[in-house]
């Protein structure tokens, strides 16, 4: 933990998490017009480039961008954090099974993953989507079947090469339970690349999600998701560049961030790296 | 660490200067068109359409329509809505229909040849026609009316019909009615759409190179019977760009004459500018909603006229549309026979709508509704999104499900229960009279194609018939009993009529007739564009 907040990159990224999980959390007091910012249509003001009442615009609804803005952050933290807890959810216990028991178990369950990474993740999820239909719920299923496939991996890696190292040999040999060399020696093993690789993943799993919503298999209208707002907004990119590019921006800064703390996250986790 | 970011900031603002670099350099790149004064004179368009097939008698999209109509021609050509007469001679100079109205003499024009230098005879007429009846593919169904087609002279046919109906609006279709040689029997019917597409009408274009989601060249038809306008285009190419904005950007660069594909948004950017025109043209296209009318609750005509009161008709055409389109008034556009202005809409009124809701037994309103939308009409979408928003205020929860069209189309068509609520259906009849709308609203039983409100009512068919077997014959009373029956389709709001579309075309300022004529939506009649 200090280390990581010895580096400063780090800190900005964590810092700039906070604030859009704050902003977010806070929305309906924050949005100058929360009506909008939830999808009312306001056809008086459309078009309007940014001004003092507005300040990030409108769009071809009349909607105040800062507002959608705002409650768009809602969405991106909480869908990546599900999506990669589902994943760890899948993943890891797989993983785990595979690489501590062996032999067929671990055939079986590796050529399942096998098959999943087989495919390019983000196609996958649009057929997957394309499938059970769009919808904001839907994308995170459609992503953790893409994702887990990742973790059992790692997770497997870690357990195998942990396993048959002399201390846990002995442990086991000494009557120790399968469940308690688990607990005490493979998991602890396994928790700090699991979480880097998480944290690394964060940035990719929004931008994904934020795609599906952009070709319309996310997030549906009237919601505030930065990715469908960007789509909404390309048709007017030439005459009103507001609308697309300030949910672009915001992604970008919070993908940035998300990359700044898993950079930070594995250079404080990993031995190797300290100078 | 420290210099994996350096680098990943170096890597950004490099590629952020590539990315302007790139930019400057495509619009410096562009350059004013190459028209010369010595040399074939090339009119460039954008469409986003693709076509299908090339065989006139399969052609059921505007994809092909665009270029088939520059190719072959009609016996009869339909004018827009407002011209002294309504329809004008084209391969028939003149045409009389028997006292009975069951038969129709066209003298056909002489001195015409096809592409390949064959004669236009009334041979052509019936091949043509009898072929579309044999294949039976695209919109052969127009043709029903047509019991045969028999030949008098080289120069003269007899169309005998089952029903008396008008036969101007069937052989000045867009669809189905394009007369093709003879000669191309002998290369079968796979001829047309193999090695990129071949033709043979009698059209002043002639297809020259198809390139699939590329470009589509046509050449000006030396042997053409009628005459090229002074500043008229020898060549003809259609450049394949899917994004308006795209096409609004060759248009100001100069790379293309005229966008065939924008939306109305993108055009009104267009609007007050020097360098180019838009001009925007009634057409005989729609957006209406299908209401299951069998699907609890829209069974009750109480709930669907509900709905209909809560559209906010209005703001709709201004997000949708961007205020480019007209109210409609029921399933018929007013710009075709026998659609009338004098029809009633509904308005948006919430009040009434929460009452009728009420009167049904939802007064609490509790109602969850499914509405599908083509995903690939952003508008379709918009639209929704607002009945979405109204339909909430009278406690009415609607789901928005844009999906690809054909999704739509299966689900409206699968199991009942499974079938959605609303349906979004973007509009346009085979040939320009309403009979075309109307009948596809008849009871179909458990295969419905078209009316899909499932909508069953014994007298409304009837009505249509009937005025159909008088339309031919005397008009007035025709038209009466159409309003009629139109009026039960309102009454009984087995759609919510939306809008009657126009469309749009933006062309350069030195470019002339860029016009569409609404009895042929998709097509641009390149012999009408001149330059300046």
């Amino acid at each position: 933990m200090r280390l990581l907040f010895s580096d400063r990159l780090a800190c900005v990224g964590v810092a700039l998490i906070v604030v859009v999980l704050m902003v977010g959390l806070l929305a309906p007091y924050l949005a100058p017009y929360p009506e909008q910012g939830r999808g009312q249509s306001n056809l008086t003001e459309r078009f309007e480039a940014p001004n003092g009442q507005h300040l990030l615009g409108t769009d071809n609804y009349g909607r105040d961008v800062l507002s959608r803005i705002i409650y768009g952050a809602r969405i991106p933290l909480v869908m990546g954090g599900a999506v990669l807890i589902g994943c760890l959810g899948v993943g890891v216990p797989l993983g785990g099974v595979a690489g501590y028991y062996g032999g067929r178990v671990d055939e079986a369950i590796m050529r399942v993953t096998d098959v999943f990474l087989a495919f390019p993740s983000v196609l996958l999820a649009i057929a997957l989507v394309a499938f059970i239909g769009p919808s904001l719920k839907n994308t995170a299923i459609a992503l953790i079947i893409c994702w887990w496939p990742w973790y059992a991996r790692l997770v497997r890696g870690i357990t195998v090469s942990t396993r048959t190292r002399q201390y846990v040999e002995s442990a086991r040999v000494s009557g120790v339970s399968n469940l308690t060399v688990v607990r005490r020696h493979i998991l602890p093993a396994t928790i700090g690349p699991v979480v880097v690789s998480a944290s690394l993943d964060l940035g990719a799993v929004i931008i994904s999600a934020a795609a599906l919503s952009f070709i319309g298999l996310g997030a549906q209208p009237p919601t505030a998701e930065w990715g469908l707002m960007m789509n909404e907004g390309r048709p007017y990119i030439l005459d009103a560049w507001w609308i697309a590019t300030f949910p672009a921006l915001a992604m970008f800064v919070l993908v940035l961030s998300t990359n700044l703390l898993g950079d930070g996250l594995r250079d404080a986790l990993d031995p190797r790296s300290i100078r | 660490m420290k210099t994996g970011s350096t680098r990943f900031l170096a890597g950004l603002i490099i590629a952020v200067l590539l990315v302007s670099l790139s930019v400057v350099a495509a619009s410096c790149g562009t350059e004013e068109n190459q028209t010369s004064d010595q040399g074939p004179t090339i009119l460039t368009l954008a469409t986003v359409l693709e076509p299908t097939t090339w065989d006139p008698g399969a052609s059921s999209a505007g994809g092909e329509d665009q270029y088939l109509g520059n190719m072959y021609e009609t016996l009869v050509k339909t004018n827009p809505p407002g011209s002294a007469e309504q329809y004008s001679p084209l391969l028939a100079t003149e045409w009389e229909a028997s006292a009975d109205g069951l038969s129709w003499t066209f003298k056909l024009r002489e001195g015409v040849k096809f592409h390949d230098g064959t004669d236009f005879t009334a041979e052509a007429v019936k091949y043509s026609i009898d072929r579309v009846k044999t294949l039976d593919l695209g919109m052969a169904y127009i043709l029903d009316p047509i019991d045969s087609v028999e030949v008098v002279d080289a120069n003269t046919v007899d169309f005998k019909l089952n029903t008396p109906v008008a036969l101007e609006p069937i052989l000045g279709a867009a669809f189905a009615v394009w007369i093709v040689s003879p000669s191309t029997e002998t290369y079968g019917q796979e001829w047309f759409d193999s090695e990129g597409g071949h033709e043979c009408g009698t059209g002043p274009y002639t297809l020259v190179t198809y390139t699939p989601k590329e470009e589509t060249k046509l050449e000006r038809f030396a042997d053409y019977w009628g005459d090229a306008p002074e500043g008229g285009f020898d060549t003809l190419v259609y450049k394949f760009v899917t994004e308006p904005q795209t096409q609004k950007q060759m248009l100001e660069a100069g790379e293309i004459d005229i966008a065939l594909g924008l939306t109305k948004d993108v055009a009104a950017t267009l609007e007050g500018s020097s360098d180019v025109n838009v001009t925007y043209d009634a057409t005989m296209e729609n957006m209406f909603v299908y209401l299951n009318c069998q699907k609890p609750p829209l069974d009750d005509v109480r709930v669907r006229q509900a709905l209909s009161y809560a559209t906010p008709y209005e703001d709709i055409i201004t997000v949708a549309e961007n205020g480019k389109a007209a109210i409609a008034h029921g399933l018929v556009p007013t710009s075709i026979w026998p659609g009338d202005e004098a029809l009633p809409t509904y308005s948006y009124d919430l009040e009434k709508a929460k009452q009728l809701l009420a009167e049904a037994g939802y007064a609490d309103g509790g109602l969850k509704l499914v509405i599908t939308t083509n995903s690939n009409r952003a508008n379709e979408t918009q639209a929704a999104t607002l009945m979405k928003e109204r339909f909430a205020e009278i406690g009415i929860d609607v789901t928005v499900r844009p999906m690809p069209y054909e999704q739509q189309w299966a689900l409206a068509k699968g199991k009942a229960e499974k079938r959605q609520d609303m349906f979004m259906m973007y509009w346009w009849p085979t040939y320009p009279d309403g009979y075309d709308t109307l009948c596809s609203f008849y009871d179909e039983g458990d295969e419905p194609y078209y009316n899909l409100s499932y909508w069953v009512n014994d007298e409304f068919e009837t009505l249509c018939e009937e005025a159909r077997a008088e339309s031919g014959m005397d008009r007035d009373k025709s038209k009466a009993m159409y309003m009629t029956a139109q009026e039960m389709t309102i009454d009984d709001a087995i759609c919510i009529y939306l809008w009657d579309a126009q469309s749009v075309v933006a062309s350069k300022s030195t470019i002339q007739g860029a016009e569409l004529n609404p009895a042929y939506p998709c097509i641009l009649f390149c012999n009408d564009v001149t330059s300046l």
